[in-house]
């Protein structure tokens, strides 16, 4: 019988560690905001900017739909969809609509830090034409300091920022121009998100995202043959 | 008795190690693509939208087909002038009535008849057309796509019939197809 204990304790405290370790890992590396270039689009993730939204599954409970209070019904596999206009860098003018299209992948490992959130930016520049950003982005940065105050009710404060975007191309979105001055044109983008306030009820109350996009003409096979020859 | 507890412990950190990356954390809903092979090469795709069900946003202006083109109204987003046009968020849904996705359709970017669509499958990429649009038809060529969609080619047609459904038909072949043909 003491055997038997011994081995349910061991077992148990086994356990735990790695969770704890897992979670608080130490070598976890948040500060990853020295990486971005390329122009700059502020995107609003808050506040009266966002003007229309469609609730989908977020899948973890822990993980709010955003914006929280979206009222239209959900679409399987969806975590998030809503429209919005964006800001120019020094936030005085609007220069963009935006839609932008979420859902979670079933490849993410939360205790190995992986949230993995894929998304599609289709940004609209009335003057210049559109393009998409296809973006892998990694939410485990926000979620692990935020998921225990959350899950036990509570609102959620500090100041978090990083750089969530991880692929689909070496740590960078894609885009692709679709018209406009964006035809044939092509490059990549990352998104830097702070946070200040969320809770579950309600979501991210207080925080800004900002889409650093670097788009420019792309090469044509005929150009690197003539780059390529003597 | 202490080398029980400690192979315990190694034990259930193996089993929790084991359990967080192997157990699935998350099961997302996802429905079958239902596509069609046809005779010539490529598959067909068939999408629709309920109207008004299924609209999920209608801004700023408003497109309607019995009074043609209504300019977008100047409130929403003064700064975005020129832009006159409509830009609206619908849910998407395969032909037999399943909420697959979200469709984006954005009218008069340029001028009047010039429209876009962006198709949004979770779990399986986005499609992005480009074509004209005359009144409840509208035609146009398949630019690009994200994931399965992203070396594909091909053309798109869409039409609102009168019980108040977009009807969308993509027709898609693969990069390789065109090669293969030229080759030929």
């Amino acid at each position: 019988m003491k055997a038997i204990l011994t081995m349910i304790a061991g077992f148990a405290i086994g356990f735990v560690l790695v969770v704890v370790a897992l979670l608080y890992n130490p070598t976890f590396d948040g500060d990853n905001t020295n990486r971005l270039s390329g122009a700059e689009i502020r995107v609003p993730i808050i506040g009266d900017d966002v003007v229309s939204v469609a609730a989908g599954q977020s899948g973890y409970p822990w993980l709010t739909n955003f914006p929280a209070d979206a009222q239209s019904p959900a679409i399987a596999g969806m975590r998030s969809a809503y429209t919005a206009t964006l800001a120019s860098t020094d936030g005085n003018t609007s220069v963009a609509y935006v839609l932008r299209l979420s859902a979670l992948t079933q490849a993410g490992k939360p205790l190995f830090g992986e949230v993995i959130d894929e998304s599609t930016w289709y940004v609209v520049m009335p003057r210049r034409g559109t393009f998409i950003v296809s973006s892998q982005d990694d939410l485990w940065s926000f979620i692990r300091p935020m998921a225990m105050p959350m899950l036990r009710g509570d609102t959620w404060r500090g100041d978090l920022q990083y750089v969530t975007t991880l692929g689909p191309s070496n740590g960078f979105a894609d885009v692709v121009g679709i018209s406009g001055t964006f035809a044939n044109q092509s490059g990549r983008a990352a998104l830097q998100t702070s946070i200040q306030e969320a809770s579950v009820a309600r979501g991210i109350t207080r925080g800004k995202s900002t889409l650093f996009v670097d788009i420019r003409e792309t090469p044509s096979p005929d150009d690197d043959a003539l780059a390529a020859s003597p | 008795m202490r080398a029980i507890f400690f192979l315990s412990i190694i034990a259930g950190a193996a089993a929790a190690a084991a359990l967080a990356w192997f157990a699935p954390f998350l099961e997302q809903e996802r429905t079958r693509a239902q596509t069609m092979v046809q005779t010539n090469g490529g598959r067909m795709e068939q999408f629709e939208i309920r109207l008004a069900t299924d609209v999920l946003s209608s801004l700023p202006g408003i497109d309607r087909p019995d009074d043609g083109f209504v300019p977008a109204s100047a409130d929403w987003y003064p700064e975005l002038a020129p832009f006159r046009g409509v830009a609206e968020m619908f849910r998407l849904r395969n032909a037999q009535g399943v909420a697959i996705g979200i469709a984006s359709r954005v009218r008069g970017l340029t001028s009047t008849d010039d429209v876009e669509w962006i198709l949004h499958l979770p779990a399986r990429g986005t499609l992005a057309l480009r074509g004209l649009s005359a009144d409840v038809a509208e035609v146009g060529d398949i630019v690009t796509g994200t994931r399965e969609f992203s070396a594909l080619y091909g053309t798109w047609q869409a039409r609102l019939d009168e019980d108040n459904v977009w009807r969308i038909e993509s027709v898609v072949k693969a990069r390789t197809d065109e090669v293969e043909g030229a080759v030929q």
